[in-house]
């Protein structure tokens, strides 16, 4: 008969022992039963945070259900062992049922410590640990206006972000007289809560939280130095504590400010009783990051099985992004008044950089170091400190970038082959060397047969560096390819198609690809053949996206928005009439849009061509909101209304907006245009900036906001209006031609050789010879625009497009909605 | 209960994309591949439970036919309705067959 192993625990270090006992349990000799107390099995708490994104608990799935069947691993959820009774090797469960064990691993992980502040038990203070903590915060959040979260530590900084996301007033209260004070130094928490503070959450340092008051639910939060917070909710994040409670309750050792006590093979005093992760007490340390737990999982599986294997305490350097600022230390960052070591510091107040290292001074080796704002040379340094190498004679040149933008793929290079690069499952640069020469090309392949970045994620670009370098020393050509039906990468496609007289996917696929195709080659094919032939994409059948198929944008219901161009944002009173009557006739939701237009939502399919008809024959046409295009050109009222313009820059956002509309491109593009330097458009965080000088116009190109906001560079300045747009035609058909695709200009310009210089030399002196191609292309594309709703409206064939079901002419009558702020929203 | 129910027309039809028919109150999602190879599976994404896998592209991976969810880009076989991501769900799969220019499906 097998033997019992039970996993009391189902986290991640609960499943990652799972997953390591069952790879090296290769006689099978045991059964594995898992009990974990919340209703759904083991997710990644360390991407906790982004739930709120999505909202979705499977998207923090580590693995399903069925995993854990398919492997003959027995999980029992939503049950909590309550009790142990070593001697009979038993425990009982909550749910009444006692069943044996042979060996019981501990993963039971930790609470989230609440300070004895009078008045915690009210409504509306929460802690932040479990999917339901984050659920609860959002729903309690809907009713209220401010937050505060007591803790500064990373976990506070976490969910002070994700307050303020949520539209609270957020104020981040810490104890200590710094945030983060067990990685970062004073000052170094200086700049952090500078950069905080511009994020809109207020911090308040040396700050101890006394009591919490209101009737029922919390009103205020009162500090031992007698001031006070007007406030309706709080998260508490100070600190995390083993929940050891079990183990304590059947005389397992544990230590005097608790913890299980274990020794370098995870044994607890109970030789058949493991204990890991947070609820484990090793060398009189607990460790709360996921890359030791996984350490400790690993050690005990391979101790159970009789190998030889240990757990001699971890490093606990990390590197994070917090409030999207970048934040890293790296060994014993916060070390001060150390005579044998010394120190390399830069402070860049200006852009929110600071970064430190400690180095011995004897040996010359990295004891420790810390990063905020930037910690681009994270991986580079945690390899110093790791393999004690020695640092260069003047190391300060490996914290500051220097002009000729050292790459970190230098850095790479000089590694030993023992160096650990992924830290959550151990895997080294040499396995990682291995893995390409046994034929891995992407780092998809990597993490499948090394399992390397599979854990935090943050060694991924590392590995692809390793991954490169090594693919091109072995003389190998790094994979470029679309997808699994062309070989091409998006650049070489197209120049191979502009050769070629291709005019459908069909015969795109049949001459240059293999298969059917797929959503990726799809809808490259159709973007590529409509930005240099512009036949819309309306003739292009079914190798688009639902959006440019449907010329709107699905919605999370399935119906869609309408959003008509509005150049410029300018719109006269007449036009704004006939969008509000077609928004209270057909009761769609209004909103101003992101880019100074208007859009009607929830229309179902039936109604988009109605709609359209009515909106073109009162003088509107397509907005492309739908499309990898130019969505609009954000402009001020500039000269013609300021005091302060300088030039007439909605003039100049309508001729933007008219000249590039229509043309289809790698990624969406987005212009603004500012009548002078106060720059009310934001033209400096759009792909194309243009802001009036008293001597004409300086252009700025390549920024974005999104996920990785950027600023746009300057490109040329005080040019005229004539030559504004010739430089902007030949970069953007430059990008068109050279980008990858769902490739932003902010991205392209970061990657391509050369980066702005080139790119001057190619728009400004034209070394390449090419701008008048590019200007030629350009103008095709003006010279060819059509609205494409219009065309839709009128040709019958496409207009039967606009059908829910093929068999009956009623509409979807499932889509319902409810009511919110006196508009439609769709039903939850 | 099982017998072949009539949903539409092959006139209606356009090569390599989806349909949605409504047969006794269910939406089926109908593709084809060059009007030759065809499919019926649930239309509602089990993801967020919205009837919409009919506007998905269709195309293949590994050689296994497939859809992909225009909200959020979940895939799934078109042969078995599998999740090809390793995700916990499948589709509902019905058989079709076209007779006739008339396209029907049955299993509902």
């Amino acid at each position: 008969m097998k033997k019992k192993c039970v996993v009391v625990g189902n986290g991640m270090v609960g499943l990652k022992y799972v997953k390591e006992l069952l790879e090296k349990d290769t006689e099978k000799e045991y059964e594995i039963i898992v009990y974990g107390e919340e209703v759904r099995p083991a997710y990644d708490r360390v991407q906790l945070t982004s739930f709120f994104n999505t909202l979705d608990p499977l998207d923090l799935e580590i693995e399903s259900s069925s995993w854990y069947s398919d492997n003959g691993v027995t999980l029992k959820t939503s049950e909590k062992v309550i009790a142990l009774d070593r001697s009979a090797k038993t425990l009982t469960t909550d749910q009444g049922t006692t069943s044996i064990y042979d060996t019981l691993i501990l993963a039971t992980g930790s609470y989230p410590f609440v300070p004895p502040i009078q008045g915690k038990d009210k409504q509306g203070v929460f802690v932040y640990r479990t999917i339901e903590d984050l659920q609860n915060i959002r729903s309690y959040s809907v009713t209220s206006k401010s937050a505060v979260v007591i803790g500064g530590g990373l976990l506070g900084l976490e969910a002070a972000k994700a307050l303020i996301d949520l539209g609270m007033e957020t104020h981040v209260i810490e104890f200590a007289s710094r945030l983060m004070p067990n990685q970062i130094d004073d000052q170094g928490s200086k700049v952090l809560v500078e950069k905080i503070e511009t994020l809109g959450a207020r911090v308040h340092l040396n700050k101890a939280s006394q009591s919490i008051e209101g009737k029922d639910s919390v009103e205020k939060i009162v500090f031992t130095d007698g001031t006070e917070l007007m406030v309706d909710m709080i998260v508490v994040s100070a600190g995390i504590r083993p929940r050891d409670e079990l183990a304590k309750q059947s005389g397992i050792s544990i230590g005097e400010r608790g913890g299980i006590i274990v020794d370098d093979t995870l044994k607890t005093n109970d030789p058949n009783v493991y204990a890991i992760g947070e609820c484990a007490l090793h060398n009189n340390f607990i460790y709360g990051l996921v890359a030791p737990g996984y350490q400790m999982a690993t050690a005990a599986a391979a101790t159970l099985l009789g190998e030889k294997a240990s757990f001699e305490g971890a490093d606990m350097s990390t590197k994070l992004k917090l409030m999207g600022v970048d934040v890293a230390s790296i060994g014993a960052s916060t070390l001060v008044d150390d005579p044998d070591v010394t120190t390399v510091e830069i402070l860049n107040s200006y852009e929110g950089v600071y970064k430190k290292l400690i180095i011995d001074k004897e040996s010359q080796t990295l004891r420790g170091a810390v990063f905020v704002g930037d910690a681009s040379e994270y991986g580079q340094l945690l390899q110093y400190y790791k393999n004690d190498m020695q640092l260069p004679p003047s190391p300060i040149q490996l914290i500051v970038k220097g002009v000729e933008g050292d790459s970190e793929g230098a850095g790479v290079t000089a590694l030993p082959d023992a160096a650990q690069i992924c830290s959550c499952e151990n895997i080294s640069k040499g396995n990682i060397i291995d893995a390409v020469q046994d034929g891995a090309t992407t780092v998809g392949t990597i993490k499948k047969c090394t399992k390397a970045g599979t854990g935090c994620g943050s060694c991924v670009s590392l590995i692809k560096d390793i991954m490169d370098h090594e693919i091109q020393k072995s003389g190998g050509v790094v994979d470029t390819a679309l997808c699994e039906h062309f070989s091409y990468s998006r650049v070489a496609l197209r120049d191979t198609m502009q050769q070629g007289s291709f005019s459908s996917f069909k015969e795109v696929i049949t001459a240059l690809g293999t298969g059917d195709g797929c959503e990726v080659c799809k809808t490259t094919v159709a973007s590529i053949l409509a930005s240099y032939q512009n036949p819309t994409l309306l003739e292009q059948q079914n190798v688009q996206e639902t959006n440019d198929y449907y010329l709107a944008n699905i919605q999370k219901n399935g119906t869609y928005s309408i959003i008509p161009r509005i150049a410029g944002g300018e719109i006269t009173a007449a036009m704004l009439g006939v969008l509000a009557e077609i928004g209270q006739e057909y009761d769609l939701y209004t909103k101003i849009t992101g880019a100074q237009r208007i859009g009607l939502y929830g229309a179902t399919v039936e109604q988009l061509p109605v709609i359209w008809e009515r909106l073109i024959d009162a003088g509107f046409e397509t907005g492309q909101a739908y499309a990898k295009s130019l969505r609009a050109v954000k402009s001020c009222v500039g000269q013609a209304w300021c005091r302060y313009g300088v030039g007439d820059s909605t003039q100049l956002a309508i001729d933007l907006e008219n000249r590039y509309k229509g043309l289809r491109t790698p990624h969406k593009i987005k212009m603004g245009v500012s009548g002078c330097a106060r720059e009310c458009a934001e033209a400096q965080g759009k792909d194309f900036g243009i802001i009036a000088t008293e001597n004409g116009w300086n252009l700025y190109v390549c920024g974005n906001g999104g996920m990785k906001p950027q600023h746009a560079v300057l490109f040329a300045a005080d040019i005229d209006r004539d030559l504004v747009l010739d430089y902007i035609d030949r970069i953007i058909m430059y990008y068109v031609r050279t980008a990858d695709r769902l490739e932003r200009t902010a991205t392209w310009l970061n990657k391509l050789p050369g980066g702005l210089e080139h790119l001057k030399d190619v728009v400004i002196h034209d070394i390449l010879g090419i701008n008048g191609e590019l200007e030629e292309e350009m103008k095709f594309s003006i010279d060819t625009f059509r609205c494409e709703w219009k065309e839709s409206i009128e040709n019958t064939k496409i207009r039967q497009r606009f059908k829910t079901f093929i068999n009956s002419d009623v509409t979807d009558n499932d889509i319902s909605f409810s009511e919110v702020r006196g508009q439609i929203q769709p039903a939850q | 209960m099982s017998d072949w129910i009539q949903v539409g027309a092959l006139v209606d039809a356009q090569p390599n994309a989806g349909m949605c028919a409504k047969v006794n109150g269910k939406h089926i999602a109908i593709f084809n591949f060059d009007l030759e190879r065809w499919y019926a599976v649930q239309n509602t994404c089990p993801h967020d439970n919205r009837s919409v896998l009919s506007r998905g592209i269709i195309g293949d991976s590994a050689h296994e036919p497939k859809v992909v969810c225009p909200l959020h880009k979940n895939q799934f076989s078109l042969e078995n309705g599998v999740s090809l991501e390793d995700k916990d769900w499948v589709l509902e799969t019905y058989e079709i067959k076209i007779d006739d220019e008339i396209i029907y499906v049955k299993g509902l």
